[in-house]
């Protein structure tokens, strides 16, 4: 670029985030002495639309060819900003931001003189990096209008049937002969009392009936490729591979019910069983039975896995309820560690419980109740009584074990295939846990239901249709733009050791056969702009220097440590 | 002697046990949520010292619901029938009422040696325990004597002193 540099900064208060800690003015006066700046200003907020326009008018009055906004984290305002600069027609590229709350005036509270003269020394860098920033473009990559759906549970189908809907093609990867997931074994849905058979065979039958959706049963996955908007799945289907071309994914795989072999006489006595063992037999029985004691929390909340399973607490009122309905004078107690009644219509839910006679009593981690029996047969459980003191006896001739989902086993293969990752739980780990729910970081593969973590019926359709909206983004686009500030190789400096493929989270390095200037042919790393994020991981770790991250190149990065004031 | 008195009680058990049932569930004794705020609220158990596991409402109502061995435990003599948890009740329990109700079911079935009884009807006028505290109390600014008898006997008594005071028709004011 032959025009000089122009830099432009703007300085945020962020109300008093930034200012009641920073001295903003001393920062703006302090910008104005660095080298290239024609202007500097401080904004109230800079993200409104006087700060936003402000910066408008100064690219337009000024000439102004770079622009620094020194203010809080580009995770949040970074496309705004670009957007703006963008209006003003100064390259979105050309802008840099300073994060002066996160990483200043937050976490420097206590010493506001001291947090300026950071402040001056963050503006500083940012200063000395925009003018080393060099224009550029997006890239754009043309997306395939179909899907594959992982699982054909309640979420796999409400995501399924709501993208061929929408006009897309749907394959359906079902690893069991038979649609419906789970939800086929449990006999009735909470709060309704409806057998589950009414929600799932209407959603069944129109995915089958879909001409839109292919639906493979006992089928395996076994290998992902490409990225978002040009995925090469093969399946394998009737001991028959084949190749799927999609444009997004979706996971929903589901999860499992939780076995508890060898706690509390799971495995030893007949009548002591889990709850979704309890349901597939059916309610036949239900009047017959007079004393139940069910326990909740097994195999949850514990060491081994830290989480709540969520519903189990109502799939246990549910059945309680169920049992009452049945034969009134039994005795139903449920031996709780707390009830989480949380959910929709749930809170009366418990409470029709405890009006049926159903008697709760709590237990402590410390001293679990235990299953106490004949040979074969379970008779009473006993429970330390935490507020009597005491230990009670509960007769039973059905014990109840409220175990929750646990993920399914596959999961693990699933992650390393399609390099999506897993959480210490071993559930599929959203992008982020509030702000993207049903997405991961590699773009084009999203995740719902319980593959994410135990989900109850209304959330895992949720979950489906809103993974389904986001799917059908890049699909109705036809094309995904991604940010340019994306890794490039040198060939000539590729040394061919293969770290960067290794360490890409994305999987976006691979190999690539190129012409020696002998004439001659050899293999180097090659970086898939479509698939790259930018994160700089395959820069850090290449021993030769051939790859480069524009927007933190060596240059840049020296130029903002380099000349310290 | 003392061996069949006890075997009387146990008998009596089965038919209380079903009385006191239907009492739980008039006054709604099983919507108990364990949220403790009528413990927290409690002033008898502010009374007897530091929270003690069996001294407290909820307590109470676990201790029905769970225990039928504990029906002569002093601890049900503890409530003072004041309200306060029954008014802080989210669930709607009303403590209050089944208590009242309950103790006299309990006096009817013979657990009386935790009530004390006014000395000249006969009637039920306080848990015995909480008796003893107001008369250790109330003896230093001797007042004791008002303590024992119900408020009907009270004013059986004050009525007819004064009576005797307006004897013969002549006015008690010269």
């Amino acid at each position: 670029m032959s025009d000089p540099v122009k830099v432009g900064v703007f300085v945020c208060h962020c109300g008093t985030n930034i200012g009641g800690i920073v001295n903003v003015p001393e920062v703006v006066e302090y910008a104005k002495t660095l080298p290239c700046v024609e202007w500097a200003e401080g904004n109230l907020y800079t993200c409104s639309e006087d700060g936003l326009s402000s910066i408008r008018n100064r690219i337009k009055e000024l000439h102004l060819n770079r622009v620094v906004v020194a203010s809080c984290t580009p995770r949040t305002h970074e496309t705004l900003f670009r957007k703006n600069c963008e209006r003003a027609g100064l390259n979105k590229y050309l802008f840099e931001f300073v994060n002066l709350r996160e990483h200043c005036s937050w976490v420097h509270m206590e010493k506001p003189a001291e947090a300026t003269l950071k402040a001056k020394d963050l503006v500083r860098m940012g200063v000395a990096k925009v003018s080393l920033l060099q224009p550029r473009e997006d890239l754009a990559t043309d997306v395939l209008r179909s899907a594959m759906v992982l699982g054909g549970g309640v979420t796999g189908l409400s995501a399924a049937l709501s993208l061929a809907n929408q006009g897309y093609r749907v394959d359906i990867v079902e690893k069991e002969e038979e649609l419906g997931g789970l939800l086929r074994f449990v006999n009735k849905v909470f709060p309704t009392h409806r057998p589950s058979s009414v929600l799932l065979n209407p959603l069944i039958e129109s995915v089958l009936e879909h001409q839109n959706i292919d639906v493979h049963l006992g089928t395996e996955l076994t290998e992902v490729k490409g990225f978002v908007g040009n995925f090469k799945a093969t399946i394998k289907e009737n001991d028959e591979s084949r190749e799927l071309n999609v444009g997004t994914i979706i996971v929903a795989v589901g999860a499992q019910s939780h076995k508890p072999t060898g706690a509390f006489g799971y495995g030893r006595f007949e009548n002591v069983m889990t709850q979704l063992d309890f349901e597939r037999l059916g309610t036949d029985q239900h009047a017959d039975i007079n004393h139940v004691v069910m326990i909740n929390c097994v195999g949850a909340r514990n060491e081994e896995r830290s989480y709540c399973g969520r519903f189990c607490c109502i799939v246990a009122l549910k059945n309680a309820i169920l049992l009452k309905e049945a034969n009134p004078r039994a005795q139903v107690t449920i031996v709780q560690r707390d009830v989480m009644a949380v959910g929709k219509l749930y809170e009366d839910y418990y409470r029709r419980a405890l009006e049926m006679g159903v008697k709760f009593v709590r237990y402590d981690r410390a001293r679990p109740p235990h299953v106490v029996g004949t040979d074969r047969e379970a008779e009473n459980v006993r429970v330390f009584h935490v507020l009597m003191g005491k230990e009670i006896e509960l007769r039973a001739d059905l014990v109840l074990l409220t175990t929750p989902l646990v993920p399914a086993e596959d999961n693990q293969t699933l992650s390393q295939m399609m390099k999506i990752p897993l959480g210490t739980d071993g559930f599929f780990l959203e992008a982020h846990q509030k702000l993207r729910p049903v997405e991961f970081p590699a773009d084009g593969i999203f995740v719902a239901g319980c593959a994410r973590y135990p989900a109850e019926i209304p959330d895992c359709i949720g979950q489906g249709l809103a993974a389904a909206a986001k799917a059908a983004i890049p699909m109705a686009r036809g094309q995904v733009v991604s940010d340019a500030f994306v890794s490039e190789v040198e060939p000539s400096l590729c040394s061919a050791c293969g770290r960067c493929i290794e360490v890409c989270p994305f999987g976006a390095v691979n190999w690539a056969e190129v012409r020696t200037s002998s004439g001659g042919k050899k293999n180097v790393a090659r970086i898939n702009p479509a698939e790259c994020k930018g994160c700089g991981l395959c820069t850090a770790s290449c021993l030769s220097g051939a790859i480069r991250l524009p927007g933190f190149t060596d240059e840049q990065i020296f130029a903002m440590i380099g000349n310290q004031s | 002697m003392q061996q069949a008195l006890k075997k009387e009680k146990k008998t009596a058990t089965a038919d209380l046990r079903e009385a006191i049932q239907a009492l739980m569930e008039a006054n709604h004794l099983n919507l108990c949520v364990e949220c403790g705020k009528c413990s927290a609220i409690c002033p008898m158990v502010k009374l007897y010292g530091e929270y003690v596991h069996n001294r407290g409402t909820r307590s109470m109502v676990e201790r029905l619901c769970f225990d039928p061995d504990g029906i002569d435990d002093e601890a049900l003599w503890y409530c003072w029938a004041c309200t306060q948890c029954t008014f802080f009740c989210p669930s709607g329990v009303d403590f209050q009422s089944f208590m009242t109700a309950f103790r006299q079911l309990l006096i009817s079935h013979g657990y009386s040696e935790h009530s004390y009884s006014c000395k000249v009807c006969g009637a039920y006028l306080m848990p015995k325990k909480q008796l003893q505290i107001l008369e250790t109390t109330l003896n230093g600014k001797g007042n004791a004597e008002l303590l024992y008898e119900c408020p009907n006997c009270k004013k059986d008594k004050y009525l007819s002193t004064l009576y005797k005071l307006a004897g013969g028709g002549k006015s008690a004011h010269r």
